[in-house]
């Protein structure tokens, strides 16, 4: 009660009278953690830096694992230089040799001698413990090319080392275990992995397993060399080895059935995922009921990916419906706040309840249900094709009518289950048995898809504006509705985003396009996309704009692949032309295969 | 990586990083229970992306005939997060903020009798003593060890913090 | 050399492709799904060698009853190579001495090995091992192709 008092005046801006209060009332509030804080920070905020700087010392004793800490008591301090920075990370990892924030901070500013310095002695200790996440820790220092060499050069010098006397240099004496040479080996192959020498990092994998054939983290490791290199199947075989050889372990389960997934194998990733969820149900049913949101979305895109349209919007509306129900669960909690007196968490729930769609989540899932609206929307589906669809779920028949009669039987069981349970839950109740009339077919068959694709879009214009992915689905929806005037809202939220985007840039085209070539406009739109466009496309003339962009951005492929794609739209008769620009890496491909390649690389290079 | 006390943003990512690593799964339901009952008591390792790979969610025992006891529901470190002690240092945070917010004297948990990994976490590192067993504790009918770790550790520094405030 | 953590650890139907893996690395002949399900049923006569927390050797062991004996066969002990001298093979041994110890049954603990094989045959002489016997052609498909009977007695009869 006292901190939700607080955190009101606060609010109101009167910092100096938070403080106040704060220590008037300090005894009488349990919650330590949250009273230091909140000093250390109102007082920073005062500038009372001293003061602060006292708090932060001491929240870092109790917890010397938040980075948080760290940059808000450097504010404090004001470090003039590097040694003065030092201080800071040496002091503390003196006080707690076991933290590992003072040890890896520190390469995030160092430079030159002093970071091999300070990043050979962080990385020995990790090598010899084998700390699997080792290399995802430094992976952020990555962006920087000198420190990326660095640490190269670092690594190689221990294999070399290590393979000519068992030791990381030269003037060790105490030879290090097999498992440092091991562990050595499968950084490496992280290392080659993200900078892009897919074969060099898989002779490093090929060597780690041969060394030690039963260490998982290995066959990950080779799993992941092979998805970056866009070898899905094999990604997933290698995932599923790790997985078999400890079959208890549920995170490599998950992993498997991602990638799994992500190789369009629906049914294996469901037997997978089925390893670890109740018995006598189906895998999917359980991971839906348990809200479990990767798993749903993994499984609507590879549905769409498959051309299973019903499917993959059953999965969006699953998943959809989650979120309602978290919105729904959120009010239960209203009276129940109110009488815990949990005020602080209770007004942070409230706002996060206005921002819930904002979560990658949402984001993922609206993002697919347009696509597969907007999709539908262009080829609606026929009769003919729509039993294609059934083959599509790389099941044979036979499987197919074995899942069908399990599904049934699934779904009985289910229902008596439910009526089972005591009637305590009568709200979701209801929602368990609307959601089972969620059917694939009669979503596939959709009357109006973009005005249900525009129910989607809704939440993402108010929560993920700062995407651009957002704008550019708003305009393929609008593009399709005929509405001017919104497409180019939608075209001038994404400018604010990203001038440069590729996708934009086809976007600019087809709006201008669809002006130029409409009739019948009223007089004010016609005004209004005048003045509005005329800073969009600098003046030019819509082929000079396309020429432009080509040569703007001549060594980018999606910029590249665009340019072409609206070449070809806006002057059918240059067809060839905009193929040889779209094939200019020296791939061969046909025509028609324009749109297979943007489809294919598009995705891989954004 | 990062170590701080969870907020309600971070409940629905505790909630996919549990179903990524664990067989015991919760709706969103369970998370906002402890999240709004008990704000201060759950913890998050989040990795530089802001990514959770980590987390403890925990919760007050409060019938009123025993004493004060915190309740680990669930504590779950991706495995490719392992071995930098972030399971022992979330339950750090826990059990401290147990004592300081509810007086806690003890703190308990569940675990499964074939989890030896887990057992050896608990006892050896995290200093838990197996208290009982529960038969067919989990859907599936295994058994549980019920666990218990005293807390008057931290009860007896925290009085020592609070008299040297007095003092001064 | 800086010490690692030896451990042993049950072999369950979790981990037991682990096992199958270090087999085929670790000897020239390859074991039938019965060994693999056998395995599990032994409780401690099959462990799993942990270095570091990694797996990399195992034994398994099954009991005979030959002749009004109650003899301890040690099917297969093995490490991945990198880790040999580690100390490991020797963990594991004593493991099964103490087995032994343990029940308090046994009269003898025996196993094969190839006659090429000195390295092996110098370890279990360490343990009070002897070769008691040559079994021509007990390899199938490796070569050499006979092997040593070693054997360590544990209690004898007064019959």
């Amino acid at each position: 009660m006292l901190l939700y008092q607080n955190m009101i005046i606060r609010e109101s801006g009167k910092m100096k009278d938070a403080l106040d209060h704060l220590i008037t009332h300090e005894h009488q509030i349990p919650d330590k953690l949250a009273v230091t804080e909140l000093k250390a920070c109102i007082n920073l905020e005062l500038d009372n830096l001293k003061e602060a700087r006292k708090y932060y010392w001491e929240l870092l004793d109790r917890n010397p694992e938040n980075v948080g800490y760290y940059q808000q008591l450097e504010k404090s301090i004001q470090p003039k230089d590097t040694q003065e920075r030092m201080k800071i990370y040496r002091t503390m990892a003196e006080k707690f040799p076991r933290a590992q924030c003072p040890k890896r901070l520190p390469l995030n500013f160092l430079t030159g001698s002093e970071f091999a310095e300070k990043l050979d002695r962080y990385m020995r200790p990790a090598i010899r413990k084998g700390v699997p996440p080792l290399f995802v820790n430094l992976r952020s220092l990555y962006d920087n090319k000198e420190k990326l060499k660095s640490i190269e050069d670092i690594v190689l010098q221990y294999e070399k080392c290590l393979l000519e006397r068992s030791c990381f240099d030269e003037t060790e004496s105490m030879k290090e275990s097999p498992t440092v040479l091991l562990w050595t080996r499968c950084y490496l192959a992280q290392h080659y992995d993200i900078v892009g020498n897919t074969k060099l990092a898989l002779e490093y994998i090929d060597k780690a397993l041969e060394h030690t054939p039963t260490l998982i983290e290995a066959y990950m490791i080779k799993a992941r060399i092979y998805k970056h290199g866009g070898n899905i199947v094999q990604a997933a075989f290698w995932m599923d080895e790790a997985r078999s050889l400890d079959t208890a372990d549920r995170y490599v389960n998950s992993k498997c059935a991602k990638y799994q997934m992500r190789a369009n194998e629906i049914a294996k990733a469901e037997r997978t995922c089925g390893l670890f969820t109740r018995e006598g149900s189906l895998a999917s049913e359980n991971l839906n009921e348990m809200q479990c949101m990767w798993f749903q979305s993994e499984c609507g895109r590879a549905y769409k990916r498959l051309g299973n349209y019903g499917e993959a919007l059953k999965k969006c509306h699953e998943m959809e419906k989650h979120f309602e129900e978290i919105t729904e669960d959120q009010f239960d909690f209203h009276s129940y706040c109110l009488r815990k007196m949990t005020l602080c968490a209770y007004v942070r729930l409230l706002r996060l309840e206005d921002s819930l769609r904002g979560h990658h989540f949402y984001f993922t899932v609206a993002k697919l249900a347009i696509e597969c609206y907007l999709d539908l929307y262009d080829k609606p589906l026929s009769d003919g094709n729509k039993d294609s669809l059934a083959s599509t779920d790389n099941l044979s028949e036979k499987d197919l009518k074995k899942k069908k009669s399990k599904q049934r039987r699934a779904a009985k069981k289910a229902e008596i289950q439910e009526k089972g349970k005591d009637s305590k839950d009568v709200n979701q109740k209801n929602e368990g048995s609307e959601e089972n009339k969620l059917d694939a077919d009669t979503l596939a068959k959709v009357e109006d898809p973009l005005s249900e694709a525009v129910k989607f879009l809704k939440p993402l214009q108010t929560f993920c504006s700062d995407n651009i992915e957002t704008h550019l689905q708003a305009f393929e929806i609008y593009y399709r509705k005929d509405k001017l005037l919104l497409m180019l809202q939608s075209v001038k939220r994404a400018v604010k985003v990203n001038p440069t985007h590729a996708k934009l840039h086809e976007c600019l085209v087809k709006l201008n396009k669809k002006v130029t070539s409409s009739q019948n406009l009223e007089e004010s739109v016609v005004e209004v996309m005048k003045t509005e466009m005329k800073p969009l496309f600098g003046g030019l003339d819509l082929l000079d704009f396309n020429n432009e962009f080509l040569n703007k951005h001549k060594f980018s492929l999606p910029h590249q692949l665009a340019g072409a794609a609206m070449m070809y739209l806006l002057e059918p008769s240059k067809q060839s032309e905009a193929i040889s620009i779209a094939t200019s890496l020296g791939e061969d491909m046909n025509e028609r295969t324009i749109e297979c390649k943007r489809a294919l690389l598009l995705p891989l290079l954004l | 990586m990062n170590i701080r006390c969870a907020t309600p943003e971070d409940l629905m990512n505790m909630q996919h990083c549990n179903l990524l690593c664990l067989p015991e799964n919760y709706q969103m339901k369970y998370y906002f229970y402890h999240g709004l009952s008990w704000p201060q008591l759950s913890y998050v390792a989040e990795d530089e992306k802001g990514k959770i790979v980590g987390y403890v969610l925990a919760k007050m025992e409060e019938e009123s005939d025993e004493a004060a006891h915190g309740h680990i529901t669930s504590l779950a470190v991706k495995r490719s997060h392992r071995r930098l002690g972030l399971a022992q240092k979330l339950m750090e945070q826990a059990s401290r903020a147990m004592v300081e917010c509810f007086n806690a004297k003890y703190v308990s948990l569940h675990v499964r009798k074939s989890n030896r990994a887990a057992l050896h976490l608990y006892t050896n590192t995290l200093k838990f003593n197996i208290y009982d067993i529960e038969p067919k504790y989990y859907a599936d009918g295994e058994d549980a060890f019920a666990m218990r770790r005293d807390l008057s550790e931290f009860t007896t520094e925290l009085t020592k913090s609070i008299a040297a405030v007095k003092i001064q | 050399m800086r010490s690692g953590r030896i451990e042993l650890g049950d072999v369950t139907p979790h981990n037991i492709k682990q096992l199958r893996k270090l087999n085929s690395v670790i000897f020239p002949v390859s074991y039938n799904d019965k060994f693999y399900k056998d395995v599990l049923e032994v409780g401690e006569l099959a462990k799993l060698a942990f270095y570091n927390d990694t797996v990399v050797g195992a034994v398994c062991c099954r009991v005979d009853h030959i002749d009004n004996t109650r003899r301890l066969y040690i099917m297969t002990l093995g490490c991945l190579a990198p880790y040999r001298k580690l100390g490991i093979g020797t963990v594991m041994v004593e493991h099964v001495l103490k087995i032994c110890e343990k029940d308090g049954n046994f009269d003898n603990i025996y196993l094969h090995v190839q006659v090429s094989n000195e390295v092996a045959i110098e370890f279990y002489q360490k343990f009070d091992f002897e070769i008691i016997d040559t079994k021509k052609q007990y390899y199938k498909r490796i070569d050499p192709a006979d092997a040593y009977v070693l054997q360590k007695t544990i209690r004898t009869r007064k019959s």
